[in-house]
């Protein structure tokens, strides 16, 4: 049974382990803090309902990242609002305004502002590769050919140096 | 500057961001502040032990009320070290860093077996001492069994080995999230 508590318990782990990571991927994917509450309770759900495929897999954390990937695509989806100018408005959300964030700060906000402007198939890419996973990881995780995945990089690589420079 | 070595960099900067996602934290902070009340609670009923163990010292002495005492203390010396050396970290546990929300559950599960490990060491207890006053009844002849003999068994015996059989799963079952919360624990360190 996919409530039970045992399947709770293990999401709940899995879920401690990666939320550092997960966050980002979800920060990056949505801007407003309260749909990103309801996406980061989306993927839970998501994950408690996989748990038990999750625990069997060769690579958990590529599993979990996949599941992760599809629930925010399908969140993407839905929520047409999504803009990248809303970096704003979560910094606001935050409580700190561009004047009173660090340089180091700002330095973050760039670039999960530029990370956010790219589009959905490149950020999947590009938001993977930035927490640390191979490319043949990517391809698994996304489903994709390590070919397609190469171009993708590529191409995100021109893209994120023209906004970053 | 190849791929990897661009994309390395932007790595390095995009894990400066810890922060969780906030239904992790608050999730976290609910199920402590309940902890809190349980414990609470927990040391409440330990003191109210420690009065019943004492009264029975006060009351005329005879080998049940001697018997009932120690048990009692006995059962109050266990409670406090399991509050002080298990449930009091975690009532204080301030780390919620994703390593700290790890370890946070690890402490969580070690109090939750020692618990359990108590409860049913604590149920045998009872099942022992039951037995203590029946023999009593059999090989002392001025001990005569009375009406409170009787309900004090029939609700101690069933309630003892409903809580050996739910403890003891509950033993079974921590034991296998225990090796789990090891190996992701493990995994994150790597």
């Amino acid at each position: 049974m996919v409530g039970n508590k045992k399947n709770i318990e293990a999401a709940e782990a899995l879920w401690w382990q990666y939320a550092e990571s997960l966050n980002r991927m979800m920060l990056s994917y949505e801007a407003d803090r309260q749909l990103r509450e309801d996406l980061s309770q989306n993927v839970f759900l998501a994950l408690l309902s996989s748990v038990e495929r999750v625990m069997a897999a060769d690579n958990p954390k590529a599993y979990v990242f996949r599941i992760a990937h599809n629930v925010a695509t399908d969140h993407i989806a839905r929520e047409s609002r999504y803009q990248w100018h809303e970096l704003d408005e979560a910094m606001e959300d935050e409580g700190l305004t561009p004047e009173q964030s660090t340089e180091s700060e700002q330095q973050k906000s760039k670039l999960l502002d530029a990370v956010r402007g790219l589009n959905l198939s490149l950020r999947q890419v590009v938001t993977l590769l930035l927490e640390d996973f191979s490319q043949d990881d990517i391809a698994e995780i996304l489903q994709i050919s390590p070919g397609n995945v190469r171009v993708r990089i590529n191409r995100a690589k021109q893209l994120l140096q023209q906004v970053l420079k | 500057m190849n791929d990897n070595e661009f994309f390395q960099e932007l790595g390095q900067q995009w894990q400066q961001e810890k922060s969780l996602p906030e239904i992790t934290v608050e999730k976290a902070l609910r199920a402590q502040r309940l902890l809190k009340i349980k414990h609470y609670f927990h040391m409440a009923l330990s003191i109210s032990m420690l009065v019943v163990a004492v009264y029975f010292l006060w009351v005329p002495f005879s080998i049940i009320t001697g018997a009932a005492s120690l048990t009692l203390m006995a059962a109050v010396v266990v409670d406090w070290y399991y509050i002080i050396r298990f449930r009091k970290p975690i009532t204080n546990w301030v780390d919620w860093s994703p390593a700290g929300l790890l370890r946070y559950h690890q402490a969580l599960l070690r109090a939750e077996i020692t618990s359990a490990k108590y409860c049913v060491l604590s149920s045998l207890g009872l099942l022992v001492f039951t037995a203590f006053v029946w023999g009593l009844t059999f090989f002392d002849e001025e001990f005569k069994a009375t009406g409170f003999h009787y309900i004090f068994s029939a609700v101690s015996v069933p309630i003892s080995l409903v809580f050996i059989f739910f403890y003891g799963n509950k033993l079974k079952n921590g034991a296998l999230k225990k090796v789990f919360l090891h190996d992701l624990a493990k995994d994150q360190e790597d």
